[in-house]
């Protein structure tokens, strides 16, 4: 029954989505024009700036990307699950546990893709581009420098942040789905509830991040003076690791505790129409 | 059939009536068939254990029968016919004497007004 | 075994009670009318019976299990409120119920909207309010289902729907469901009802069948209704 929901969860939020990540990536491509255009030092000065502006547009576009994906996952949840639809939604013969995670899941996928995109249009947009090249060849260095020459721990590094980044999007995707779910709940003023509660619970689980960080960071972390080499890529790695899983760990606990706030209201407080 | 139903007596007992009359009066033949209850249900717009009830009653009286796999049909007994014209017949008569008495009409009057309004 | 069982159910919201210790029971083969005005609980019955409201106190029981997964699979549900994606198109809508639903006829479904001169491949939000209530009542009644809960349904439409849906509820009728339709519109659904449930704030005031009423009281169901509900 999930693989259905998930199915027709897909069929249902892939109007939009595809096609911005498509427009980034062309928008990618025309900025890489334009950079290569503004190379070419010859050019009027408001040729330049008419061409300069393809650049914030640009930068712009990466940001709306992942805000539609946001607004498209919170939309569907209220349309489909607190709307007139929830009338159907609610009385499958599925779980609600089926529901909400066949949610999770989509969105999930939704926000790699415009993560995808965005990097596939960032690549794009610098391919060939010397300038750009010689930077990233730079952090490159340097980083193969501090690690000891050990490039699994720099994608290890990068892997632990992935994961933890992807775990803060799940995070908040069900801090929407529980403000949602407990401002419906109530008889009047459903969504003024539902964006309060987004700030307390938002709030809650920032305090709760910052505290265990804090604690972390007395107790556990020390900024030790960088002795280059093996050694230092080790103990930094094996800081970074602590960082990142406290972090995740966090992250997992909050979007537990908002799963659970969901699911509650869902089946106890639902009040449709 | 399109029937409107009364309001005060139960719709079976109507339903009862208006086959009556169809047999009676040649609407429905000795030996016709009749649609499936669902059909006949849908098509009065009743519930069809009303109508399964009034047909389960036209064959307790002999006028409907059952073949257990084919469905019901009109009974071919021809004294069904005589005798649920003489029941629908007598039935108003009754009502329509009863009418003309109240209104104060005597035996002899009646009939002369029979006679007048059959021109 | 009862369809649709309540025992001593009650339900409250805050200080403000729904359903106050209902016991009922609704037999399969039987066609029964909730009936009561605005507000006297009818729709949070439904509610209760198809597991979007969960009761405070008693039990309400489908085909002898409480609401759940299960009972979902065997009851059909027609809201007072439109519920279908208006993003599908017809053949989406019943892909949709045929992937979620093992009881759900195609066929049937098909069949009905065939003779309504539906298109499957139009959309919903395409259509208009009341071919998209009939779309709704099709894929309802499409449903081989134990229990048809029909809340509200020939309120605000015209005569001609409104037979169409009469027609079609009696069209489908299976001995061994149970159709419970909640309306306060008597008169138009009484010749299709067997039994009859008046229900006042909350509470059952009075449990018969049609033809008991008729010949016991000498006046239509709706006749005694507005008796029974005199402001």
């Amino acid at each position: 029954m999930l693989r259905k929901l998930i199915r027709h969860e897909f069929r249902a939020t892939a109007r939009l989505m595809p096609l911005l990540c498509l427009i980034v990536i062309a928008l990618g491509v025309l900025a890489h024009f334009v950079l290569k255009l503004l190379d070419l030092s010859n050019l009027p000065f408001v040729v330049r700036l008419f061409l300069g502006s393809v650049i914030p547009l640009f930068v712009a576009a990466l940001v709306a990307v992942y805000v539609v994906a946001v607004v498209v996952m919170v939309a569907r949840f209220k349309r489909n699950v607190l709307g007139d639809e929830g009338y159907l939604t609610m009385t499958l013969p599925v779980s609600v546990h089926s529901i909400i995670w066949s949610k999770i899941i989509v969105s999930a996928v939704w926000f790699i893709a415009a993560a995808l995109a965005d990097a596939i249009a960032v690549w794009l947009a610098f391919f060939m581009n010397e300038s750009v090249f010689e930077i990233i060849r730079d952090i490159w260095n340097g980083l193969m420098f501090f690690t000891g020459n050990n490039a699994w721990l720099i994608i290890e590094a990068l892997l632990w942040l992935f994961a933890t980044c992807f775990a803060g999007i799940v995070t908040s995707c069900l801090n929407f789905y529980a403000a949602l779910s407990i401002g419906h709940g109530f008889s009047r003023g459903k969504m003024g509830f539902s964006v309060l509660f987004y700030f307390l619970l938002n709030s809650a689980a920032s305090v709760l991040m910052t505290v265990v960080i804090l604690v972390l960071s007395q107790s556990v972390l020390k900024v030790g003076v960088p002795s280059f080499g093996t050694s230092f890529a080790v103990s930094a790695m094996a800081e970074w690791r602590l960082l990142m899983g406290t972090v995740l760990g966090v992250y997992l606990v909050n979007s537990g505790i908002f799963y659970l706030l969901t699911c509650i209201n869902l089946k106890k407080r639902l009040n449709l129409e | 059939m399109d029937w409107e139903f009364r309001q005060d007596a139960p719709i079976y007992t109507q339903i009862i009536e208006g086959f009556k009359l169809s047999i009676a009066s040649g609407e429905l033949k000795p030996g016709e068939r009749l649609r499936s209850v669902r059909e006949l249900a849908a098509w009065t717009g009743v519930n069809p254990n009303t109508m399964q009830r009034a047909l389960t009653e036209l064959e307790r009286e002999g006028l409907v029968f059952a073949q257990r796999t084919s469905g019901r049909y009109v009974t071919e007994a021809d004294d069904a016919v005589d005798r649920v014209r003489r029941e629908l017949a007598e039935s108003r008569v009754a009502d329509f004497l009863a009418y003309m008495r109240k209104l104060g009409f005597s035996a002899g009057e009646i009939v002369n007004i029979i006679k007048e309004g059959d021109n | 075994m009862a369809t649709l069982e309540c025992i001593g159910l009650t339900k409250r919201y805050g200080s403000v009670e729904a359903l106050d210790s209902i016991d009922l029971k609704v037999e399969p083969g039987r066609i029964t009318g909730l009936l009561g005005p605005n507000g006297s609980g009818k729709t949070t019955l439904i509610k209760l019976a198809n597991g979007l409201l969960t009761p405070t106190s008693g039990k309400i029981l489908i085909g002898g299990m409480e609401p759940g997964v299960e009972t979902k699979k065997i009851v059909s549900y027609l809201p007072e409120r439109l519920d279908i994606p208006t993003w599908m198109n017809v053949t989406q809508l019943l892909g949709f119920f045929r992937d979620f639903y093992a009881d759900f006829d195609l066929d049937r479904a098909r069949d009905m909207l065939a003779k309504l001169s539906i298109d499957e491949s139009m959309k919903i939000k395409a259509m208009s309010k009341g071919t998209r209530e009939k779309v709704q009542l099709i894929t309802v009644m499409s449903r081989r289902a134990k229990l048809y809960l029909l809340d509200e349904p020939i309120g605000g439409v015209d005569p001609a729907t409104r037979d169409y849906i009469l027609a079609t509820i009696i069209g489908n009728y299976d001995p061994e469901a149970s159709v419970v339709i909640s309306t306060h519109l008597i008169q138009d659904v009484e010749n299709v009802l067997d039994d009859v449930v008046f229900i006042d704030r909350g509470r059952i005031v009075l449990r018969s069948t049609v033809d008991d009423i008729r010949e016991k009281e000498g006046k239509s169901v709706d006749a005694l209704f507005r008796e029974v509900f005199r402001c």
